[in-house]
């Protein structure tokens, strides 16, 4: 469980990325709507905070970050690194409301190659490591999960819910989706297999080669095992995992997916991949796109509960000499507590050591 | 430590009788009013908790892995893994009606249940307008006051509908148990829970 503060975190991710090259990207708080419409198949959710700007364009509370970053800072040539920290504003998961979400992250955009989405990919480990939590990231790749869906079944309703069995890891659904679909034993077998993949990264890329369908799962296969082995014999080789349960959405991404977890957080903490249909929906223009965010609403829930409040109150009696309250409440600082000074009468109980000015601990 | 969330009731008795043929417990605890019991050797943690929370404490991480109905996990889409199919806990998923019931395609369909999700996919999926009227319990009672014309509900003999002059009038899904698993303890107790899920494996398939 980490101890550091989100604000101590983000301040350390900024310094990791600068030196990795990447430039702060800021934006406004609100964009226009329209960036949005235009590209709503690229959003999580097309539910969209929106008001009226004083000069009558109907503008957005931002839901995303990277759609704005593509739209302005894709370069003609080379590749645009470019770190950011913003809130955007989606829907809850039930729908019901709206949330606030603070986003920690990176986009690599132009002529992102192998090496590009690998040192995104150790960005990410540096950022799940940064947060002292013990960590996973999971490694996938949509065009393996893909070639594996297409091969099943080409009706578009049977490969949705074969996708969700994948996500799920819905084991027990794989032989009644066999008998009520119909595909071979080999789809079967493939469905069970990568279900259920080794924990070892080389094992479980060896074991899924065997059920790569078509050339562009077989070059997932390569480019995953070459990420992997770039972090063989480091501090990281012992924190990836190959997960194809990780399946994404393919009007977004299109190779290499991530997914980071922290020990004592419910899901994933960390999302990202390779989304080159983004900055070049035809493919004609070479040109790709690889980054991730890191969910710092997440990570604050691993911050150990009530670091942020006192360890202990000095509580002072009516008349008590100032000067004298206020070097008692010093000393206890210096020996390394987190202290708040409170009258006495007023103080209701809480968890936190209690000392009484004139006296000494107390409870 | 795996801590496991199981459903009260009768759910929770086939539960742990399983976990108990599985090797996975050595004895079960007389329940009594607690909710939290741990095993001999101290690395099983389970506790009960009411069926329809199963997936809200694994969801969020309280517990690693826990059993819940298929009806519950359809119902709430829990963004959890589900490992097995435990075969125990079988039921159907049905469209009920009084006996005699004719569904006039011209009008919307009233449907009570509990199961105001499922029910509103299942007709969505065969494009018919439905006005669902949610109840928490005694489902059966809708139709025969004409408050609805049809339920969506769980049935497992048939018993109760019998009783009261009403059948299936469709299936929309078997339901059974299931061992759900949160994703990020799937991640970091790996080895644990693979082997919880072999031993009931072995278990429901023997």
């Amino acid at each position: 469980m980490t101890k550091k503060s989100a604000a101590a975190l983000n301040g350390e991710l900024k310094k990791l990325y600068s030196s990795f090259g990447y430039r702060e990207y800021r934006m406004s708080g609100f964009e226009e709507y329209a960036l949005y419409m235009e590209n709503k198949n690229f959003l999580i959710s097309d539910k969209i905070i929106t008001f009226n700007n004083l000069d009558g364009r109907l503008m957005a509370l931002k839901p995303d970050v990277t759609l704005s970053i593509v739209k302005n800072a894709t370069p003609e040539k080379g590749v645009g690194k470019y770190y950011y920290s913003e809130a955007v504003y989606r829907p809850d998961r039930a729908g019901t409301e709206f949330k606030e979400v603070i986003q920690t992250g990176l986009e690599a955009l132009g002529d992102v190659d192998a090496f590009t989405t690998a040192e995104a990919v150790e960005l990410a480990l540096e950022t799940l490591s940064a947060t002292g939590a013990e960590f996973v990231l999971a490694l996938s790749d949509v065009r393996f999960t893909e070639g594996l869906l297409s091969a099943a079944a080409r009706d578009e309703s049977i490969r949705a819910e074969l996708k969700d069995i994948l996500s799920k890891k819905r084991a027990g659904d794989i032989p009644l989706a066999a008998a009520k679909y119909g595909f071979g034993a080999d789809i079967k077998l493939a469905l069970e297999n990568v279900i259920a993949l080794p924990e070892n990264a080389f094992e479980a890329l060896d074991s899924a080669r065997r059920f790569a369908f078509g050339s562009e799962a077989e070059h997932a296969i390569e480019e995953l095992k070459d990420i992997v082995c770039a972090f063989k014999g480091t501090r990281f080789e012992g924190n990836l995992q190959i997960d194809f349960s990780l399946t994404g959405n393919t009007r977004y991404y299109n190779g290499v997916l991530f997914s980071g977890y922290a020990l004592g957080a419910a899901g994933a903490v960390l999302k990202g991949g390779r989304y080159d249909k983004l900055v070049d929906p035809a493919g004609l223009a070479g040109k790709g796109a690889v980054g991730f965010a890191l969910y710092m609403n997440e990570i604050e829930k691993l911050t150990a509960p009530g670091s942020g409040a006192a360890d202990a109150v000095l509580l002072y009696p009516e008349g008590a000499p100032l000067s004298a309250v206020m070097k008692k409440a010093e000393e206890l600082r210096l020996g390394g507590l987190k202290v708040s000074v409170l009258p006495e009468k007023s103080y209701s109980g809480g968890r936190e050591k209690v000392y009484i000015f004139g006296e000494g601990e107390n409870a | 430590m795996l801590n496991i969330a199981l459903p009260k009731g009768r759910l929770a008795d086939k539960t742990l009788d399983m976990m108990l043929r599985a090797g996975i417990l050595s004895s079960i605890e007389d329940s009594g009013r607690k909710l939290v019991f741990e095993n001999a050797a101290g690395d099983i943690r389970y506790f009960l908790v009411k069926p329809w929370d199963v997936p809200v404490y694994v969801e969020r991480g309280i517990a690693d892995v826990g059993v819940a109905g298929k009806d519950v996990i359809d119902e709430n889409s829990p963004d959890v893994y589900e490992l097995m199919d435990l075969n125990i806990g079988k039921c159907r998923l049905a469209v009920c009606a009084v006996n005699g019931y004719r569904d006039d395609p011209s009008e919307k369909i009233r449907v009570a249940t509990k199961f105001v999700n499922c029910a509103k996919r299942y007709y969505a999926s065969i494009g018919r307008d439905i006005e669902v009227i949610k109840l928490n319990g005694s489902i059966e009672l809708a139709p025969l006051l004409n408050m609805s014309d049809v339920i969506v509900d769980l049935v497992e003999t048939g018993t109760t509908l019998k009783e009261n002059n009403m059948g299936v009038v469709r299936e929309i899904t078997k339901i059974s148990a299931r061992l759900i698993a949160n994703k990020a303890s799937y991640r970091f107790k790996r080895g644990e829970i693979d082997l919880l899920t072999k031993k009931l494996g072995e278990t429901a398939n023997a």
